[in-house]
Order: structure tokens, then C-alpha cells, then sequence
């Protein structure tokens, strides 16, 4: 479904995304585990096309991103990290906006409001929001096209234990219904608990791909997660 | 090109601009200023009702010429350099950037013309009431220039929003164009032909007028308000240089075309290579 | 074509008062007789009635007669040379309709040639005529109340003038109105002629004027034309109660003086012209009580006039006040204490005599790159140049001419002949407001703000 290979991002001389490849497959839940400024969201970014890479390139379903931006991002659907709405807009109304983007019948707006729960919310702006329900918001956006493949970006950042809970249940009911997803964390509990597999980003590398059992195995022999890190970075840990 | 989500687009950031409290100060003090000028351009007791309309209609046009590049350089920028969360969200709908890019222009462009006619209606009723309808197309047309002014604005600040990218630097980057075309070039071009001798100096001066679109719009609407009489024997030399009025006025209003595409066109090629 | 066929009713009457036995003709159309046969026939002294109708041209009348239209009969010319030529002394024509002149300029071809002395011409309706009326070295001649109309269709050049005065004293015109033609008012080495209450639009110029001497304008109304008046090459003219006003032209200007020397202007209006007034080598002039408002440049003058003076003057709302080409003028700008009114003045008046305190400065710097190159004036309305004018007053480091009125007034000069002025007519024709339908035309602003407001709300409200 998924397909980078060898992509490469710089910012000048800053390496951000250094020769990373990797591939997903339809209906699997894929996590980007890693630290601030490991490179997720830039990988992330350009699954979409936000993000033009300097070379390598991202397949989707075959197509090229770079090449058919339009079309590939008929397969996705993607929630930047803390997302922002108008705030002279009702949640009902930001819903409806990306219904016609998206060329939806606009009962799915409502359908989707409801079934994220919004209740009283629908037509109260946004600007009254609080984080957690900007969030709820986003999630509903981006369930609303129905749309193969699900891309977020740090979504339980800035979210109360609640909000996890919530965000939990959205993955997993997404899952149910075969959608391919990636997201990303830095925590690692997230990714243990929802991913199928997980790919662990240091310093702009992929440094591995691996199945959630053996990332628990090899996690049990570190003491934190930051040995983790260091472990798949290949350094040692003697300093202590 | 997917007409129906850029009017979706317009139409979402018109919303979003109307409803936002700048706009309807903007509407307010704008409506204000041009009905006051109106006022008492066309009331005080004069000698001529054409000339009290000529001399009401450049009032309200000197305040255009300071206050709508201001307001379309920054509303503009504003939504041009938007919060990441939000952009991020729209550039990843499947759409090509330049119909997003488009959408939003074409919405804060109808942001402002809707504030500004509002105030423009309102001036021009004094002036119908006082004058009759003899100026009314002649004011129609300056309104449009108008517009067309705010429009030549709004592109280049889709360009600058796109070099700067940040939104700090892109507010930067408007005022400083927002002080060159209104004043420093005008101050140059005059310099400049204070050096100049002879037919260089008005070869120079007259093609300087292109190089700014306040100047194309200031003197565009000159000509429909006035003919080319008020720039006196000038006129007659700009006429001749430009080859008639009505050549004159193509040229102005087809550079202020470019100066609307072009931007636009070179923002688009800017982005294809951005990230968002 | 009609051929005036012109019937006789003779009939004597004895003049009581003169030693002269005088006749008087009745003269009806559709005779056998043409109006010319009656003319030759008649006795120095005779009057002819003359009746409505369409009576053939060309007349010559060489003999001292009268010639009196009732009911406005019709003069037709054979469409050469002028229709009436009066080569006699006192002679009147009054009362007519007179058409139909011949196309050479160089032939004077006119409504009516004059070429006598102590004429009058009254109350007659010319059109279709390249000249008007012709004065060719005629004195003492009176010609009231005439209604003079050129040949639209022609190109300025083409046309001749309205009232052309060659060679020719001591002539008075009261009453005129003139329009379509070359120039209003073509005045050539005539000195002591006397102009009043006369009107003159649509022309190239409402007067033109030169070599005349002594001289006097009263009342009269140059609008609408290329330009208004051009006065050249004369002296000793007196100007009151004139309007000069819509003169608009890429060069026109309300008033043109080349040469002039000790005119005394004197409550006029010059208003709404591209140039108020323009000078050239004229000097020793005197401006005092007049208006001179909403033109785009009030006066331009050439540095070689000298010593004008220019007291009690209402400069309002011009674009430019003075615009100067060369370096000074020498101006007076006051005359025992008391400058012009100026609409620009930021002034003040402390003591409160009526006289600002401090000079007005009359260029600004803008007007000044305008004196030096007259296309600098395309920055017009241009925010820089408004810029660079409040730069140079705070911070006088661009050191411009010194023209200033030391003792401007600080209220506009009171006019008690001002109400006479106003009451003429100075509203172009051009371009008077059509107010008829004004009312369908409040419903616009309503509708549209209504549409405007609706659509605000709309977008505004929230969607549910």
C-alpha cells in the first residue's frame, strides 16, 4: 500500500530524513516511534506531499506522490500535529467544509458529529474549544472521507488520559474497518498498544523496522526507552 | 482545475474574514473616512458640481491609494501564512496547491471588496444625491480600479507570503512593499527624472507609471475621472507618448492585469517546490 | 429652394419731427419682387417692415435704410459670400433670421459684413454662417442682443469667428451669445470697444484678442470653450464682473494674457479651468477681487512677467496655486497690508486683524518640480508627492522659489458684487447634473447596501 524508499530531506545542511525505506501493507497499523526532531512528522509530511523530499521517492498504491500529489491524497487523510481551526467556525460548519472539499453527501458532517459524540458542541465555534475537543474535532475530520489510509501526527500530544482513552478507541474501531494507518509517538506504550508493527526513528534514520513482539523483547533487556534508542543506534550504554 | 472546491475554499475564507473583528473595524473605518470626504467634498459650496465631484471622487481616491494596499498586503499575509495546524490540514485535502492558493485569494479578495463597497456605496449615494447620475459610471469604474488595486495587492502578497514563508518575515516583507510602492518608488521616479534631461526624462517618467501599480490605478482613474486634462499639458504628452486615451487606459488596465497574474504565476511555481 | 417672392404695400406716412420726408414699406413674401429690388428702390431714410416669411439673399445695403423683421423672417444666402453686406452708414437690422453664408474664410464671408460706421444690429438669430458678424474697419457700430451659431460640424479651424472686430474703434456689443464657432469674440486692432453682458461657449476661444488698446469688459460669461479668452499684445484693458469658467483642454485655460500691460481685472470668477489664468510677458497688471477657484493650476506664469499685482484676490481650492516657469515672477502679493485669500494657508492669526501672521509660502515643492518639468505633474494625487510637500515644510531643506503673500487674508475677500457674479450662469452645459430622474437613482445606494447587508448576514450566520 505504502511504499518510501531511500527518502532523503534536507533543510540546508541539516539532514532531517537520511535514507530511510520502509513499507506498509493494507490494514496495518504502523507507528513512528522516536524522539523530537527524529524526522517522523517530515516522513509523515511527505507520505502526503506537504513535504517535497530532496530525493527518493514514496509510492501509494503504486503512484507516485511527487508525481500524482492530487490523486494519492484521495487515498489519505491526514492530521497535522495540534491541529488548528477557524475560530469563528462551529465544529459543524469546519465538518461541512471538508464534506464538499471532499465531494461527501453533507449528512456525513452530521453523522460523523455524532458518532464522535459532539452532542451540544456542533454549533458552538471553535474558538471555545478546548484542546481536547479540537482534537475530538480533527478525528472526526479526518474518519469523514472514508478515506484507505490514515496518517496522524502525534495525536495524544496535549491530550488528557481521557482523551488517550478516546483516541484509542478511534484507532482501533478504524482498524476494525481496515484502514491502513501510521502514526507517530514518542511514547512507547502507544505504540505496544496499537501498532502492529513499529518503525524507530533516531536522528533522521529509520534505525528499525520491527515487529511490536520483538520491540518488547528488546525493550525488556533496556532499562529505559532511551536505551532503547541508543541500543538500535548501535552505541553502547556503559556510561552509567 | 476543481472549480467547485475553490469556491468552496473562497467561500470558507470569506466566512472566516467577515466574521473576524479586523475586517468589520476595516468596513467601519473605511466607511467612515470615504463618507466624510464625500460629505464634505460635495457639500461645501462650489463653483462647478462636476468639478466638486472630480475633486471629492481624488479625495476618496488618495485615500485608497494609501489604505487598500495596506489592507490587502496584510490580510493577505494573514491568511496566506496561516497557523501550520490549519494549513497543514487544507494542503493535505486532495486538491493542487494553486486551487487552494486560488480559493483563498479569491476569498479574502471578496473579504475586502465587500467591506470596501460598503463604504463606497454609501460615498457614492452623496455623490449621486449632490451631483446627479452624470459621474455615476465614471465613479463605478474607480471603484473597480479600486478593487482591481486590492487585488494587484493580494497576489503579491501570495508571492511574499511565499518567499517568507514565516509569518513575521512575511509581515516584514508587506510593509516594506507596502512603503516602497506607495511612497519611495513615486519619490525615485521623481529624482530620477529630475536627473534625466529632455525626452529621457519623460521617456523615463512615463514607463515609471508601470513599475508601480498604485500609480497605474491612481492615474487610470484620473483619466475615467477627469480625462487626461487635469495632468495639463503633461496629459497631452502621456497620450501622445501612450498613443491616445483609450490606448492609455488598455495599457493600464492590461498592466494591472499582469501585475495580478504574474505574482501569482511565480508564487505558483515557488510553491511546487515548497513545503507547506 | 425658395425663391422670395416679395409683395409691395406702399404706404406714406409723414414723419412729424424730421425735415426728411421718410417711407415706410410693408414687405410680405410670396411676390413677384425679391426683398434686394425693394431695398434698391427705397430712399436713404426708409424703413422696411419686413413679415414672416423666407426672403432670398444676398442684400447689399448701400444706402442709410432700416431694416425691421417681424416675427423673426428668414434671411436665406445664396451660400456665397456674406448674406447681409452693409457698406452705408446707419444702418439697422433688426428682428431677423439669417442663414446660409458662403465657406471662405479668406472672403470674410459672414452673416452680416459690416464695412460702414454708426450701424445697428439687433436681436437677430444667425446660423449656418462662417463668420457672424463682421466689423471690416467699422466704427461706432452697436450690436445688441444677437444670437450667433457657427457650424458645429466644421473643425475649429475651419470655422470662422462669432463677432469679428478688424480694424474697427469705438464699437459696443451688449447681450450676444455665441456659440459653434472659431472664437466668441475675434478682437483685432480695435481700441475703445465696449463688451458686455455677452456669453460665449463651445468655441476654441470665448475671446480672442490683440493688438486693442483701452478696452472694456463687462459681465460676460467664456465657458465651455478650449480656452477662454486670450488677451495679447494689449493695453490699458478693464475687465469686472466677467466669468471665465469650464475651460477644459489638455493647455486651456480660463484667461491667456501674452504682452499685456496695465489691465485692471476686477471681480471676476475664473473657476474650473485647467489654468485659471496663464502669463506671458505681461506686466504691470492689476488682479484685485476676483475668484479664482477649482481650477488645477490658478496661475502659471512665465518668469518675464513682472511686476503684477495681485490684492484681495479669493484663491479656492486650485490643485495648484501658482505654478512658475523659470526661477521668480516679482509678484506683488499685497498691496498696503492686505494679500489674497488662500484656501491652502495654514496660518494663523494671533493679533486678529484678519491677516495671517505668519507669509503664505504659495508653491509647494511638488509645484516647483512642476515649474521644472511639466510631466512631473503625472505624480498628481500621488501619495509621494503629498509626502515630499509636508517634508519640505518641516524640514525646508529643498530650497525652492520665495513667491509668498506676507499678509494673507485669513477669510475669504467679502464680494459685495459677488451676488451679481453668481447670479450668471457658470454652470457648464456640458455637464449640468440631469436631475430629472435623480430619485430612481436614490434607489440604487438603498438597494445595493440592502444586498450588501443581506449577503453579510448570510455569511455570517452560523450553519446548522
Amino acid at each position: 500500500m505504502i511504499q518510501v524508499e531511500h527518502l532523503i530531506k534536507k533543510y540546508g545542511k541539516f539532514t532531517a530524513v537520511n535514507d530511510i525505506s520502509f513499507s506498509v501493507k493494507e490494514g496495518e497499523v504502523f507507528a513512528f516511534l522516536g524522539p523530537n526532531g527524529s524526522g517522523k512528522t517530515t516522513t509523515l509530511k511527505s507520505i502526503v506531499g506537504l513535504n517535497i523530499p530532496t530525493s527518493g521517492r514514496i509510492l501509494i498504491n503504486n503512484l507516485d506522490v511527487q508525481r500524482y500529489a492530487k490523486e494519492t491524497r484521495q487515498f489519505t487523510s491526514y492530521l497535522p500535529q495540534r491541529v488548528v481551526f477557524p475560530e469563528n467556525q462551529t465544529a459543524r460548519e469546519v465538518m461541512r467544509f471538508y464534506c464538499r472539499l471532499r465531494k461527501l453527501p453533507l449528512a456525513r458532517a452530521d453523522e460523523a458529529l455524532e458518532r464522535a459524540r459532539f452532542n451540544g458542541f456542533s454549533d458552538k465555534l471553535v474558538g471555545e474549544f478546548s484542546g481536547g475537543m479540537v482534537q475530538r474535532l480533527g478525528l472526526a475530520v479526518i474518519s469523514l472521507p472514508d478515506a484507505p489510509i490514515l496518517l496522524l501526527d502525534e495525536p495524544t500530544a496535549n491530550l488528557d488520559p481521557q482523551g488517550v482513552k478516546r483516541f484509542r478507541e478511534f484507532i482501533l474501531n478504524q482498524k476494525e474497518n481496515g484502514k491502513t494507518i501510521i502514526f507517530s509517538t514518542h511514547l512507547l506504550h502507544e505504540a505496544e498498544q496499537l501498532a502492529d508493527r513499529v518503525g524507530i526513528f533516531v536522528g533522521g534514520k529509520m534505525a528499525a523496522e520491527e515487529s511490536i513482539e520483538t520491540l518488547q523483547r528488546t525493550y525488556l533487556a533496556s532499562r529505559t526507552i532511551e536505551d532503547m534508542y541508543l541500543h538500535y543506534v548501535g552505541e553502547s550504554t556503559d556510561e552509567d | 482545475m476543481d472549480y467547485k472546491a475553490i469556491y468552496y475554499i473562497a467561500r470558507q475564507e470569506l466566512v472566516i474574514n467577515i466574521r473576524n473583528k479586523w475586517t468589520i473595524i476595516f468596513a467601519v473605518v473605511f466607511g467612515t473616512l470615504v463618507t466624510a470626504i464625500s460629505y464634505f467634498g460635495m457639500m461645501t459650496e462650489g463653483f462647478s458640481g462636476m468639478q466638486n465631484f472630480t475633486r471629492t471622487s481624488a479625495s476618496l481616491l488618495n485615500l485608497v491609494l494609501y489604505i487598500v494596499p495596506l489592507v490587502a498586503l496584510t490580510m493577505g499575509t494573514l491568511s496566506f501564512t496561516g497557523d501550520k495546524g490549519s494549513t497543514e490540514l487544507l494542503f493535505s485535502q486532495p486538491l493542487h496547491r494553486s486551487e487552494v492558493v486560488l480559493g483563498k485569494l479569491i476569498g479574502v479578495f471578496f473579504s475586502i471588496a465587500l467591506s470596501t463597497l460598503i463604504g463606497f456605496t454609501l460615498a457614492g449615494s452623496i455623490v449621486i444625491a449632490a451631483n446627479g447620475i452624470d459621474g455615476f459610471t465614471r465613479y463605478a469604474s474607480f471603484v473597480m480600479l479600486s478593487l482591481a488595486l486590492s487585488l494587484v495587492f493580494l497576489s503579491i502578497a501570495v508571492l511574499t507570503s511565499a518567499l517568507s514563508q514565516r509569518k513575521a518575515k512575511a509581515f516584514g516583507f508587506a510593509l516594506f512593499l507596502w512603503f516602497f510602492f506607495v511612497l519611495f518608488y513615486d519619490l525615485l521616479a521623481l529624482g530620477g527624472t529630475l536627473l534625466l534631461k529632455g525626452k529621457a526624462a519623460n521617456t523615463f517618467l512615463f514607463l515609471s507609471l508601470f513599475g508601480n501599480p498604485v500609480d497605474m490605478v491612481r492615474v487610470a482613474t484620473l483619466i475615467i475621472l477627469d480625462n487626461v486634462t487635469i495632468f495639463g499639458a503633461a496629459g497631452a504628452a502621456m497620450l501622445r507618448f501612450l498613443g491616445g486615451q483609450t490606448a492609455s487606459l488598455l495599457l493600464l488596465v492590461g498592466g494591472l492585469f499582469a501585475w495580478t497574474t504574474i505574482p501569482l504565476l511565480l508564487s505558483n511555481i515557488l510553491m511546487r517546490r515548497q513545503d507547506i | 429652394m425658395v425663391m422670395g417672392r416679395v409683395s409691395l404695400l406702399l404706404s406714406f406716412c409723414m414723419l412729424l419731427h424730421t425735415v426728411a420726408l421718410a417711407n415706410t414699406y410693408h414687405v410680405r413674401s410670396g411676390n413677384v419682387e425679391t426683398l434686394q429690388t425693394v431695398i434698391d428702390r427705397a430712399q436713404p431714410g426708409d424703413t422696411l417692415l419686413i413679415y414672416h416669411g423666407v426672403y432670398e439673399g444676398n442684400l447689399h445695403l448701400n444706402k442709410r435704410i432700416t431694416l425691421t423683421g417681424i416675427q423673426m423672417p428668414l434671411i436665406q444666402g445664396d451660400g456665397s459670400g456674406s448674406v447681409i453686406t452693409i457698406s452705408a452708414d446707419s444702418c439697422t437690422v433688426s428682428g431677423f433670421r439669417i442663414d446660409r453664408s458662403g465657406s471662405r474664410l479668406v472672403e470674410e464671408n459672414a452673416g452680416i459684413l459690416i464695412k460702414s460706421n454708426s450701424n445697428v444690429i439687433k436681436e437677430n438669430e444667425l446660423t449656418d454662417i462662417l463668420f457672424g458678424v463682421y466689423l471690416f474697419h467699422a466704427e461706432n457700430n452697436f450690436v445688441q442682443g444677437n444670437r450667433i451659431t457657427g457650424r458645429r460640424q466644421l473643425e475649429f479651424g475651419e470655422r470662422g469667428s462669432g463677432i469679428h472686430i478688424w480694424n474697427s474703434q469705438r464699437n459696443r456689443f451688449l447681450d450676444n451669445v455665441i456659440a459653434d464657432v472659431r472664437d466668441g469674440f475675434y478682437i483685432q486692432n480695435a481700441h475703445h470697444t465696449w463688451i458686455e453682458n455677452n456669453e460665449s461657449f463651445n468655441t476654441r476661444y470665448g475671446l480672442h484678442y490683440m493688438y486693442a488698446d483701452s478696452n472694456t469688459f463687462l459681465s460676460n460669461r467664456f465657458y465651455d470653450n478650449v480656452a477662454g479668452a486670450a488677451i495679447m499684445y494689449s493695453r490699458g484693458i478693464r475687465m469686472r464682473h466677467n466669468v471665465f469658467s469650464h475651460n477644459r483642454g489638455f493647455s486651456s485655460f480660463g484667461i491667456l494674457f501674452q504682452d499685456c500691460h496695465g489691465l485692471v481685472a476686477d471681480s471676476n470668477v475664473i473657476a474650473d479651468n485647467v489654468v485659471g489664468m496663464f502669463f506671458e510677458a505681461s506686466t504691470n497688471n492689476m488682479f484685485r477681487h476676483n475668484i479664482v477657484a477649482q481650477n488645477d493650476i490658478a496661475l502659471q506664469m512665465f518668469q518675464n512677467s513682472t511686476n503684477n499685482t495681485f490684492t484681495e484676490n479669493n484663491f479656492i481650492a486650485n490643485l495648484n496655486p501658482l505654478a512658475i516657469v523659470g526661477k521668480r515672477t516679482e509678484s506683488r502679493w499685497s498691496v498696503d497690508g492686505r494679500g489674497n485669500y488662500w484656501s491652502s494657508y495654514e496660518g494663523y492669526d494671533l493679533d486678529g486683524n484678519g491677516i495671517g501672521d505668519i507669509p503664505m509660502k504659495i508653491q509647494n515643492v511638488f509645484q516647483y518640480l512642476e515649474g521644472q518639468n511639466a510631466n512631473v505633474r503625472v505624480y498628481l494625487y500621488s501619495p509621494a508627492s503629498q509626502a515630499l510637500a509636508v517634508a519640505a515644510k518641516a524640514f525646508p531643506i529643498i530650497n525652492i522659489n520665495e513667491e509668498a503673500d506676507v499678509r494673507p487674508l485669513m477669510r475669504p475677500f467679502e464680494l459685495t458684487a459677488l451676488p451679481a457674479v453668481r447670479a450668471m450662469k457658470i454652470n457648464s452645459r456640458n455637464t449640468s447634473a440631469s436631475s430629472g430622474n435623480r430619485h430612481a437613482w436614490v434607489a440604487f445606494p438603498v438597494v445595493s447596501l440592502a444586498v450588501l447587508g443581506i449577503l453579510y448576514r448570510k455569511l455570517s450566520r452560523r450553519a446548522t
